[in-house]
This record gives C-alpha cells, structure tokens and sequence, in this order.
C-alpha cells in the first residue's frame, strides 16, 4: 500500500497545482491589461477538480481486458481547462481584462493556496505521529 | 515550475508599463520642441503592446513597436522665433499635456497592479516551501 496515496496528500498537491496554474492565468491576464485586443482567460478551481476526482459522473474508459490501459485521472492538465472570460464590457481597444476583479480573483485563489498548503503540511505531521507512534 | 513562470510574467509587464512611462516622459518633456534631427517638429510617440504566447516565453507582455503619432502639428503665430515660416506660423508638436498624464496614471496603476501579483507569487512559493517543514 503507498501511504501517500492512502491519504489525501495526492489529491491535495493536485489541488495546489491549480492554484499554482491559475495564478499564472491572472498573472498573464493583469501583465496584458493595456495589450489591444487581448481577451482575458479564465480557470475555474471547482471545474478542474470535478473533472479530476469526481469518477461517478465521467463516463469510464471502455476496455475489454482488464490489462487494458485505463485513463489516469492524475494526467489531466489544468491546461486543458483555461477558457475566455468573454466579459460583456469589451474596451475600445479590444481588450475585456477586469483589473479589479483580477486583483481578488488573486486575492482568493492566493488564500485558497495557503490553505491548501496548511492541510498538506498538517496530513505530513499526521504520517509522521503514526510512523513515529508518538 | 509555475511560480518562476508567473514571476517572469509579471517581471514582463513591469518592464512593459515602465517602456511606456519612459515614452510618456519623453512626449512631455519635448511638448515645446520645434527642432529634431529628421527636421520639423517633434512628434508624439505611442507603444503597442503584444501578448506573448506561451511557448515564447513564459507568457506576458512585450512591447511590439514604438509608432509616431501622425497628427498634425500645431501652428503658432510667432514672427519672432527662428522656426517660424513665411507667414510667421512655427509648428509645435502636437501633444495634449492632460492626455500624457492620463496616460501616466494608468501606466503607474497597471506597473502597480504586476507589482502586487509578483508579491503574491512570491508569498505562496515560500508558503510551499514550509509545506512538511514543522
């Protein structure tokens, strides 16, 4: 049995590496605020994780052999998830960046981060009592 | 490694908005200028910005070119000066103080923004850095 698997530390660095990705989508969207005809990218946190971890409701992969490769979960990109905002209020120039609503876009997916990083290092003091058994 | 990438955007957008307060400060500093090498008045100067796409670089902004305002210039009635044509009209350049400083703000606001995202991707990839630490 892989004890990182058996607790959430799998899915929580999954989980970090889409705050990590999404932050490099704001930061891209707030870099180009000024860029003519730019239109501002999106990553919805929630959407990536459903797609990654919510087996029950994605089709499985059809296979006749048990030995059939399966599709990974863990190999989906979060890449593959950024879409445009397409926000109604597109300026003259083109360009549709929300400055303001980028800035707490950051603001929680920063905190979100944080969070999620607390948990990680608390589920790593947890495997370390239980090895320790103390 | 998303965070290195971020800081490069950011760094991108910074140096961007910083190109542009330079050409701001150089139209305004030559408002009055009736002599330059190609001859003639001085004439107003403009950046484009393009986005970098991924695979370029990291992501972010650059800017693509720096273009001349084509707008005529303004004539004066000033008989006395060394510039002045045969009716005694010297040309200044076309530029609208209010409009530079305009500018300036918003340059000074989008640097501040980049500024603030570079912050946060520095304090989350040292909050990672903690995770398993304790």
């Amino acid at each position: 049995m892989n004890i990182f698997s058996a607790t959430q530390i799998d899915k929580l660095g999954f989980a970090l590496d889409v705050t990590s990705y999404k932050n490099k989508i704001i930061a891209e969207n707030i870099a180009n605020v000024d860029t003519p005809f730019y239109k501002a990218k999106k990553l919805d946190f929630n959407e990536v994780m459903k797609n990654a971890f919510d087996n029950g409701k994605k089709l499985p992969l059809y296979v006749t052999n048990p030995k059939h490769l399966m599709g990974k979960n863990d190999l989906i990109s979060p890449a593959s998830f950024v879409k445009y905002q397409n926000n109604m209020s597109v300026r003259n120039d083109g360009n549709d960046v929300n400055l303001e609503y980028e800035m707490s876009e950051m603001a929680s997916n920063g905190i979100l981060f944080n969070m999620l990083s607390q948990i990680t290092g608390y589920e790593f003091t947890r495997l370390k009592s239980a090895i320790q058994g103390r | 490694m998303s965070f290195f990438d971020v800081l490069k955007i950011s760094a991108t957008g910074l140096s961007a908005q910083r190109i542009r307060i330079n050409v701001i400060s150089s139209n305004l500093a030559n408002a009055n200028t009736t002599r330059t090498e190609e001859g003639g008045p001085y004439k107003r100067k403009d950046i484009v910005f393009r986005e970098i796409l991924e695979g370029e670089l990291a992501g972010g902004v650059k800017v693509e070119k720096v273009i001349e305002d084509e707008k005529p210039p303004v004539l004066k009635y000033e008989p006395g000066h060394p510039d002045a044509n045969e009716e005694g009209y010297v040309a200044y350049p076309n530029i609208n103080p209010i409009e530079e400083m305009v500018n300036m703000l918003e340059a000074s606001r989008s640097y501040e923004a980049n500024v603030t995202v570079l912050n946060t991707a520095k304090q989350l990839a040292l909050k990672a850095l903690e995770i398993g630490r304790a």
